[in-house]
C-alpha cells in the first residue's frame, strides 16, 4: 500500500507543482476541473444513458401534469406518486456510476485534502508534536524517549509525558523554510516523520499512524509505521489551511464540491453525459 | 467664438487649477503618536543625558512645550478634551467614575448598556425581544467625524473614551474603556494549588484552587453570563491541564486549543467559544502564562478578550476594520488597558511578567502603527500607546526612595525600568520618522505627566472629621463601599471617584439637605478654605494644592453633572482607592505601600503631559482641547463652534 501511495503522492505532487507558490484557490479550480473532467466520461460509460434519460422525462411528464391537472386532487396524487416512484428508479440508475466514480473521488479528496487542510509552518511558528507508544516502558533517554530535529527546526520543551509515558508531548518551533525529518528513538527503534516549513501549497501529512489498509488507504501522506515500530502514531498539529474566494474565507472541501459542480454542468454537452 | 475660447481656456485652467490644489490638500498628512503619560520632567531628563535622541532631534528641529492636561487629569477626560477640542463641561466627562446623584451610586464614566428589557421567558430559557446596546457617555463631535465630513481620511487607533466608537466613516478601533467579554475592564483568572485565603479579597480577578489527581486536573474556564437563560448562569469551557511528572512544563487544553508550556512562557492566542443556546454563541481570545509548576502550581489566564473577528460589541469603524487589523497583525488586545496592573498589584504577576506583557502589548502596537504607515498616503493618522501610563504607575516606587514602598533590592533591579520604556518609545518614534515624508505633520504628545504616589488622603473620612459626614449608626467608625453606613439626611457633601467632591443640593441629589445658592456657595468656599490647609502631619507638606469650584474650570452643557468641587491633590498625594468607592475607613492619611506607585491625579498645573512636533508651535501654553482644532486647521478645516480651543501652529 505504501507503494500505491507513493505513486499517487507523486502524480498528485505534479499536478499541484505549478499552483504551488500562486494563490491556493488556483490549484482547487484545477482539481475540480480535473475531477469533472475524469469522472464524466466514467460516468457516462458506466451508466444506462438511456434508461437515465427516459426516466428523467418521465419524471418532468408527471411534473407537467401537476401543473396541468392541478385542480384534479387524483391527478395530483396519483402523478406525484408516478414521480415519486421514477425518482427511485432514478436513483438505482445512478447507483452504478456512482460505485465506479466514488473511489476515483475519494482519492482526488484524500489528496487534495493532504495540500489544502493543514498549512506549512511558517518560520517562527510553533506546533506540538505527540507520539503514542504502545509500551511506555520500551523508552530511551530517561524514560521519555528522545525526539531529534534538524538544523531548521528546534524543540523549545522537554517533553511532557502523559498515562505514565504512553503519550509524549513536544512543542518546536519553525526556524526557517524547508522540508525537515524529526526523529523519534525508542530504546531500539527509531521512527523519522516529516515537518514541513514555507509559504508554499504542498502536501502536508499531520500524522503517521500504525499500517493496516484502512490507515494506509486514508492517511496516504507519509508511509505507515510498521508494525514494530512501537508507536500508535506520531502527530504534529500543523495549522489548518485557508482559501479565500474574493475575499471569502471558506472550507476547501465546500469549494472543492461548488466549482466541481459548476465545471460539471458545463462540461455536461461537451461531453454528452445525462446525470 | 473668441469669447467662447476664452471660456473655455478659463475653464480648462480653473479645472487644472482645482485639480492640483484638491491633490495638495489630498496628499496631506498629519501623524501623532500618542504616548499615555510620558512626563515632561523625565523626557527632558534623559533627553539631556542623551537616552532619547529621536525626542531630542524632534524638539530641536521642531518644538516641544509642556502640555496643559485637564483637571482632573485623569486618562479619559484629558483624551476627552483631546477628541472634542472641549473641556469636561462639553464633552461630559469628569473622571473614570461618575455617580447617579439620585442612589449615590457610582458607574464607569464613559460607557454604559441600556435595552434589552423586553424578553418572553419559556421555562429556564429567556428569549430576548428587544436589542441591548452599548452607548458612549461622551458628548461632542471628535475629531475624526469632523475629517470624514470633509472628506478627509483618518485613521485612529486605539485612542481612549472611545468605546463604543463613535458612528463615522473614519477608520477607529477603540482603545481604554473597551471591556472583556464578561463586560469588565478585565477579569483575570488564577489557577493555583496553593491555598489562597478566602477572605482575601481579589479585585479584578478570580482565584480558581484546583488538586492534580495524576498528574491532571479538569477545571473550567469562566465566561459570560448566559442571557438566554433565566438565572443567567456562568456559561464555562472545560480546561484540561496536564503537567509531566517531572520536567517544568503543563499542557493545556481548553475548546479546540492545546498549548504546551514551559515554566515561565506566555501562550498565542486561544480563541474560545461559549455556547449559549442553539445557534447562539460568543467567541473571545484569552493568552494563559504558566508561572509554576512546582511546588504550587500557578497558572495566570488573561482577562478574554473581544474577539476581533467576531466582535460581541462594536470595536472598530467600520465594522470590520478591527477583522482586517486582526487580519493583517494577527490577533490584538482589544480590552482596553490589557496591562493587568491590578494582577501585578496582587502578585498575581510578578514584575518581570508584566514587563513581558507589557512589551508584547507595545509591539502589538508598533505592529499596527506599520500597518497603517504603509498606506498612509493622506489625511490623519494617530496611534495610541498605553505601556508608559502602566509602567509608571507599576514602577515608580522604584525611582523614587523618598516612596514608602522603595525596596533598595528591587530597585536595584527595576530602577531603569521607566527609563527603558522611554527609550521603547524613543525607538518608536525613530523608525517612525524614517517613514514619513516631509509632507507630513508630526505630532507627539502626552496626556498627563507622573509622580509619586506615596502618601493616601481619605477624602470621606476627612469630610466626616469635619462634619460633612454622618453615619446612620453612630456607633461604627468607618462605611464599606457605596457609603453603605452614610446617613445623606445628615450628609452636606460626599466625595465619589479620584478627584471630586459634591455637594449633597436639594432637588439634584436623592436626600439633598444642601440648599442652592447662597448656602451652596458658603459651603463651597468653607470646604476650599479649610482642604486647601490640610498637613499631612508626617511630612508637615500640604496635601491638597489647590481645589477648584467646577464653574472657574468648566463651560458647556454638561458642567451641571460636574463634581462641584475638583481637587487638586499635591505632588506624592492622592485620594485613596477608598475614597474613590464612596468607603470611609478610618484614619486621614496613609502610606502607599502598594506597586501602584505612581500617580497623575493632582492639581492639573503640576503634571502637565508633552508636546513635541516637526513644526513650530506658536502658542504659549498648548493644552490638550487645542489638539482638535489644529488638526482641522491642518485641513483646512473650520473648527467646531462648540470647541474652546485653538490651533497652536
Amino acid at each position: 500500500m505504501n507503494t500505491i501511495n507513493y505513486v499517487i503522492n507523486s502524480i498528485f505532487d505534479l499536478f499541484f507543482s505549478p499552483f504551488s507558490s500562486i494563490d491556493p484557490i488556483y490549484g482547487l479550480c484545477a482539481v475540480s476541473f480535473l475531477t469533472t473532467v475524469i469522472m464524466l466520461p466514467i460516468f457516462k460509460y458506466t451508466s444506462n444513458q438511456e434508461a437515465i434519460r427516459r426516466t428523467k422525462s418521465r419524471i418532468m411528464g408527471h411534473l407537467l401534469e401537476v401543473r396541468l391537472f392541478k385542480d384534479d386532487i387524483r391527478t395530483v396524487l396519483s402523478a406525484q406518486k408516478n414521480m415519486l416512484k421514477y425518482n427511485m428508479i432514478y436513483l438505482k440508475h445512478m447507483m452504478k456510476p456512482l460505485m465506479f466514480v466514488m473511489l476515483p473521488v475519494v482519492v482526488i479528496i484524500i489528496q487534495t485534502g493532504l495540500r489544502y487542510e493543514y498549512r506549512p509552518l511558517h518560520p517562527g511558528e510553533t506546533a506540538i508534536v505527540k507520539v503514542k507508544l504502545d509500551n511506555p516502558g520500551n523508552l530511551a533517554g530517561g524514560g521519555s524517549g528522545v525526539l531529534t530535529a534538524p538544523e531548521g527546526l528546534k524543540i523549545e520543551t522537554p517533553p511532557l509525558r502523559v498515562n505514565g509515558g504512553e503519550e509524549i508531548y513536544w512543542r518546536i518551533r519553525a526556524e526557517k523554510d524547508g522540508d525537515y525529518d524529526l526523529k523519534f528513538r525508542t530504546i531500539d527503534k527509531e521512527v523519522s516523520k516529516r515537518v514541513v516549513v514555507g509559504e508554499k501549497l504542498t502536501r502536508i501529512s499531520p500524522e503517521v499512524l500504525k499500517g493496516g489498509l484502512v490507515n494506509s488507504f486514508l492517511y496516504p501522506g507519509e508511509p505507515s509505521l510498521s508494525g514494530d515500530s512501537g508507536m500508535e502514531y506520531f502527530e504534529i498539529a500543523y495549522p489548518y489551511g485557508t482559501v479565500a474566494l474574493f475575499g471569502w474565507k471558506i472550507h476547501w472541501l465546500v469549494l472543492f464540491f461548488i466549482l466541481s459542480l459548476v465545471f460539471g454542468f458545463l462540461l455536461l454537452k461537451p461531453f454528452r453525459v445525462s446525470v | 467664438m473668441k469669447r467662447f475660447i476664452l471660456l473655455l481656456l478659463f475653464f480648462i485652467v480653473a479645472v487644472f487649477y482645482a485639480g492640483t490644489v484638491g491633490a495638495a490638500e489630498d496628499s496631506k498628512k498629519m501623524l501623532i503618536l500618542g504616548f499615555d503619560g510620558m512626563d515632561p520632567v523625565l523626557l527632558e531628563k534623559y533627553m539631556d543625558e542623551g537616552l532619547m535622541p529621536n525626542f531630542k532631534r524632534l524638539a530641536e528641529e521642531g518644538d516641544f512645550k509642556p502640555l496643559t492636561t485637564s483637571m482632573p487629569p485623569q486618562s479619559p477626560v484629558a483624551w476627552s478634551n483631546l477628541i472634542t477640542g472641549m473641556n469636561p463641561g462639553g464633552h461630559g466627562i469628569f473622571g473614570f467614575i461618575a455617580r447617579d446623584p439620585k442612589t449615590y451610586l457610582p458607574y464607569l464614566s464613559t460607557s454604559k448598556t441600556i435595552g434589552g428589557d423586553s424578553t418572553f421567558e419559556i421555562g429556564e430559557w429567556v428569549i430576548p425581544f428587544s436589542k441591548t446596546e452599548t452607548i458612549l457617555l461622551r458628548k461632542g463631535k471628535p475629531f475624526w467625524e469632523i475629517l470624514d465630513g470633509n472628506d478627509v481620511p483618518a485613521t485612529v487607533i486605539k485612542i481612549p473614551a472611545n468605546f463604543p466608537p463613535n458612528k463615522s466613516g473614519a477608520k477607529t478601533i477603540s482603545g481604554m474603556g473597551t471591556p472583556d467579554i464578561l463586560g469588565t475592564y478585565g477579569t483575570f483568572t488564577f489557577y493555583t494549588t496553593k491555598k489562597i485565603d478566602d477572605g482575601e479579597e481579589v479585585t479584578s480577578g478570580s482565584v480558581v484552587n484546583i488538586h492534580f489527581s495524576n498528574n491532571s486536573v479538569k477545571t473550567k474556564l469562566t465566561g459570560p453570563p448566559n442571557p438566554f437563560r433565566v438565572d443567567k448562569a456562568e456559561t464555562s469551557l472545560e480546561l484540561n491541564i496536564t503537567v509531566d511528572p517531572e520536567h517544568p512544563v503543563a499542557l493545556i487544553q481548553v475548546d479546540d486549543n492545546e498549548m504546551l508550556l514551559k515554566e515561565g512562557e506566555w501562550s498565542d492566542w486561544a480563541k474560545v467559544e461559549f455556547k449559549f443556546a442553539p445557534l447562539q454563541s460568543l467567541t473571545g481570545i484569552c493568552r494563559f502564562y504558566l508561572m509554576k509548576v512546582r511546588p504550587d502550581f500557578e497558572l495566570y489566564v488573561s482577562p478574554i478578550n473581544i474577539d476581533p473577528f467576531s466582535p460581541s460589541a462594536t470595536i472598530s469603524t467600520p465594522d470590520n476594520y478591527a477583522a482586517q487589523m486582526a487580519d493583517g497583525i494577527g490577533y490584538f488586545y482589544t480590552q482596553g488597558m490589557p496591562e493587568d496592573t491590578k494582577a501585578l498589584d496582587q502578585d498575581f504577576l510578578h514584575n518581570d511578567d508584566f514587563l513581558e506583557l507589557s512589551e508584547f502589548i507595545k509591539k502589538e502596537r508598533i505592529r499596527m502603527l506599520d500597518m497603517e504607515l504603509k498606506r498612509f498616503d493622506s489625511g490623519l493618522l494617530f496611534v495610541y500607546f498605553s505601556t508608559t501610563d502602566p509602567v509608571q504607575h507599576m514602577f515608580w516606587r522604584n525611582i523614587d526612595k523618598e516612596h514608602p514602598a522603595y525596596n533598595p533590592k528591587e530597585a536595584a533591579k527595576y530602577s531603569n525600568t521607566i527609563q527603558n520604556t522611554y527609550e521603547a518609545m524613543d525607538a518608536v518614534l525613530g523608525d517612525t520618522v524614517k517613514k514619513i515624508d516631509d509632507n507630513t505633520t508630526l505630532i507627539v504628545l502626552s496626556d498627563h505627566g507622573f509622580g509619586p504616589f506615596r502618601r493616601y488622603f481619605h477624602l470621606n473620612t476627612w469630610l466626616k472629621e469635619n462634619g460633612y459626614i454622618n453615619f446612620t449608626d453612630k456607633n461604627l467608625k468607618s462605611s464599606g463601599a457605596f457609603f453603605e453606613n452614610v446617613d445623606f439626611n445628615q450628609t452636606r457633601a460626599y466625595a465619589l471617584g479620584f478627584n471630586g467632591i459634591y455637594i449633597n443640593l436639594r432637588g439634584r441629589e436623592g436626600i439633598g439637605i444642601v440648599s442652592d445658592g447662597r448656602e451652596k456657595e458658603k459651603l463651597l468656599d468653607e470646604l476650599i478654605k479649610k482642604l486647601e490647609a490640610v498637613i499631612d502631619p508626617a511630612t508637615g507638606e500640604k496635601v491638597i494644592n489647590k481645589v477648584y469650584k467646577s464653574e472657574e474650570l468648566y463651560s458647556g452643557e454638561y458642567v451641571k453633572d460636574a463634581p462641584d468641587l475638583l481637587i487638586g491633590y499635591n505632588r506624592g498625594y492622592r485620594a485613596s482607592w477608598e475614597t474613590a468607592l464612596g468607603k470611609v475607613p478610618e484614619g486621614l492619611l496613609g502610606d502607599n505601600m502598594k506597586k501602584w506607585s505612581g500617580t497623575h491625579l493632582w492639581d492639573y498645573k503640576l503634571v502637565p503631559g508633552v508636546i513635541l512636533s516637526n513644526r513650530k508651535i506658536k502658542t504659549e501654553g498648548p493644552a490638550l482641547y487645542d489638539i482638535a482644532p489644529t488638526i482641522l486647521q491642518e485641513f483646512g478645516i473650520e473648527k467646531d463652534k462648540n470647541m474652546v480651543g485653538g490651533p497652536i501652529f
